[in-house]
């Protein structure tokens, strides 16, 4: 992400305003371990690195490293909560995190972080997450029932644009809650929920996927038979990547796939139970617990219709 | 004539060969799995059997409804093999034969087929009359309102929205400063509608009018639109948690004619239909249902009238409900 030229020299005025030489370092290390202001700026050990001098170079190094945002997101936070027991209030932090609003960024009071507005940009790491971080995401997987028998009993074309309409409705519920789809096969795909309530939104997103396709079903379906599909909702820690390969590898993953091709039944959604904490009232009464095994239970949701 | 049997069974043509060999009968046999999408496709009259022994015991339920929703054909059931326990009830949703083991044995003649064409006529006729001087009279505005214009006379498909129990939710959550929940509720509205082509056309307290352009064919915008409400209310009550609880309100759809006045100058509006759809949102729906007319079923996509079932008369039309999702 670029830095634009005002935030950089907002972010030094506030660096030599707010903080000793000696704590812009320790704040460095958090981003970048054993960083080394001399080595970096040539000066001798035995010589005090002026303030401006220090601010300068560290910046310099986070833009050319790509970490001004995590850098901010600990400016924030030190600026919020101090650290180590005491206080850093940074001066004109809420301008900063002004600027990065204007340029596409909201912080989350939860995550601690600065992220993509989504009214702006949809990127897969939500614009902020780095190859090879671990963070919590809650997945949602998604299976379309009997794909090989679809594709063989309809023409080509029909069952492309079914598969399209699929991939739209499920988009739609998805990204209207910030979840972002991952990977997306002919027959289905994985998505994933970054933020505080991404287990709720999971779940909410995959009810919306079920209703929409009972509608598509019985209005605009051009299929001999409707069009169904499994969905499993897991949540847990995973490497953020954008190697398909190394992302089926996870064992968050590998679960949430396990449960939707286990434990669901066509034309709903399963629920593990490391994502169906803490859910309010009214919607834990649209699901029914499953046993899934020794002392294994998960929740089912589905529409049932009265007779 | 020709005679459309659903079924897998390759002995099913036997128990009409007396039928098919009278000249000018036909038989056309079509395997189950296609009954949903080839149902669409069949003429109005049309004599359908299914072969109830072609499919799991799970599906018949299922299956008998989506057969009997095309109320314009002449439909029955084959059970050759004499499984469905409960046969009167096909009749009571509007079956029209049925051909149980004995009969399927004896052979079906072309005689018999007249007689249930005649028989299937009859009731239809007295069924039909109340619904036909309504769609007699359409005067369908189209897909759009690019063709609608102040002070003409349109048959738009009509719907009441209210919000239930709305004194309760008042009391207890509408203090100063809060949102406020008929405006968050009207917002809901809004937002399923407008991609339907709906309007708010007028809008009291807690609920209104919305008018969708009608075409003559088909009332699915406002349906699904209506059924997605409902569904969604599910959602949406977690999402807007100023509810507390879950958001309930009454839906009622009917097809019928108006003069068209822009919103606002709607007072002077005297409609024998905006009476009765108002008369059916306040008086006869209950609480988070769904209701439509007879008129409204009539013009409704044939994938949700499985999901509809009927609730009795009110002011001489039969009212159909969405089922509920429990």
């Amino acid at each position: 992400m670029k830095i634009s030229p005002h935030l950089s020299s907002m972010c030094l005025r506030s660096l030599i305003d707010s903080l000793s030489t000696e704590m812009m370092v320790h704040i460095t290390r958090l981003i970048i371990p054993h960083y080394d202001l001399n080595q970096r700026t040539g000066f001798p050990d035995s010589i005090p690195i002026p303030k401006k001098d220090a601010a300068a170079q560290i910046l310099r190094d986070l833009r050319t490293e790509e970490l001004m945002i995590p850098f901010i997101n600990q400016l924030v936070g030190i600026h919020q909560n101090g650290h180590m027991g005491r206080d850093y209030p940074i001066n004109n932090i809420r301008t900063i995190i002004q600027e990065m609003y204007n340029m596409g960024y909201l912080y989350d009071q939860d995550l601690k972080m600065f992220v993509e507005n989504p009214k702006f940009s949809r990127s897969r790491n939500w614009g902020v997450l780095r190859e090879g971080d671990e963070h919590a995401f809650t997945f949602l997987r998604l299976d379309i029932v009997g794909n090989s028998n679809l594709v063989r009993e309809h023409e080509n074309n029909v069952i492309q644009q079914t598969y399209s309409d699929l991939r739209s409705i499920a988009e739609t519920a998805i990204e209207r809650r910030n979840g972002r789809i991952w990977n997306w096969e002919g027959d289905g795909g994985l998505a994933a929920f970054f933020f505080s309530n991404r287990n709720l939104h999971a779940m909410l997103s995959s009810m919306e996927i079920l209703h929409e396709l009972f509608l598509y079903n019985s209005v605009r379906n051009r299929l001999n038979r409707d069009v169904s599909t499994r969905i499993s909702i897991h949540a847990g820690p995973c490497v953020y990547t954008t190697d398909p390969t190394i992302l089926f590898k996870n064992e968050t993953v590998k679960k949430a796939i396990e449960i939707e091709s286990k434990h669901t039944k066509p034309g709903s959604v399963t629920i593990s139970n490391t994502s169906n904490l803490h859910f309010d009232e009214i919607i834990l009464k649209q699901f029914k617990p499953i046993i899934a095994g020794q002392n294994l239970r998960y929740y089912n949701y589905e529409l049932r219709w009265e007779e | 004539m020709e005679i459309i049997i659903f079924s897998d069974s390759k002995v099913t043509e036997k128990g009409f060969a007396a039928f098919t060999k009278k000249k000018g009968n036909s038989l056309r046999l079509i395997p189950v799995k296609k009954l949903k999408s080839e149902l669409t496709k069949l003429c109005a009259g049309s004599v359908v059997y299914v072969d109830i022994t072609s499919l799991p015991a799970k599906d018949h339920t299922k299956t008998i409804t989506m057969l009997n929703s095309r109320e314009d054909l002449v439909s029955g059931l084959i059970d050759p093999k004499g499984i469905l326990i409960d046969i009167a009830s096909f009749f009571h949703k509007g079956g029209d034969d049925y051909i149980g083991k004995e009969l399927f044995k004896k052979g079906i003649t072309a005689d018999r087929i007249s007689a249930l064409n005649e028989f299937h006529g009859e009731i239809e006729q007295s069924a039909d009359s109340a619904a036909d001087s309504t769609i007699k009279s359409l005067m369908p505005s189209g897909r759009d309102w690019t063709k609608i214009s102040q002070g003409n006379e349109y048959t738009f498909c009509m719907m009441f929205i209210e919000l239930d129990r709305i004194n309760e939710i008042k009391r207890s959550q509408f203090g100063a400063g809060a949102a406020n929940p008929v405006e968050i509720f009207k917002s809901y509205v809004e937002n399923h509608i407008v991609g339907a082509n709906g309007k708010i056309w007028m809008w009291m307290e807690s609920g209104g009018l919305i008018l969708f352009p009608f075409d003559g064919k088909s009332c699915d915008n406002a349906l699904v639109a209506g059924f997605r409400m409902m569904l969604n209310r599910k959602i949406y009550s977690i999402e807007q948690s100023i509810f507390n609880t879950l958001l309930s309100f009454r839906i009622a759809v009917h097809i019928g004619n108006t003069v068209y006045k822009k919103r606002g100058d709607t007072g002077t509006i005297v409609s024998d239909s905006i009476n009765s759809i108002f008369h059916l949102g306040q008086k006869f729906a209950e609480p988070g249902n769904l209701y439509l007319t007879e008129h409204a079923h009539h013009f409704a996509p044939e994938g949700i009238k499985p999901h509809l079932k009927t609730v009795g008369q009110f002011e001489g039309r039969e009212i159909f409900r969405m089922k509920n999702v429990l």
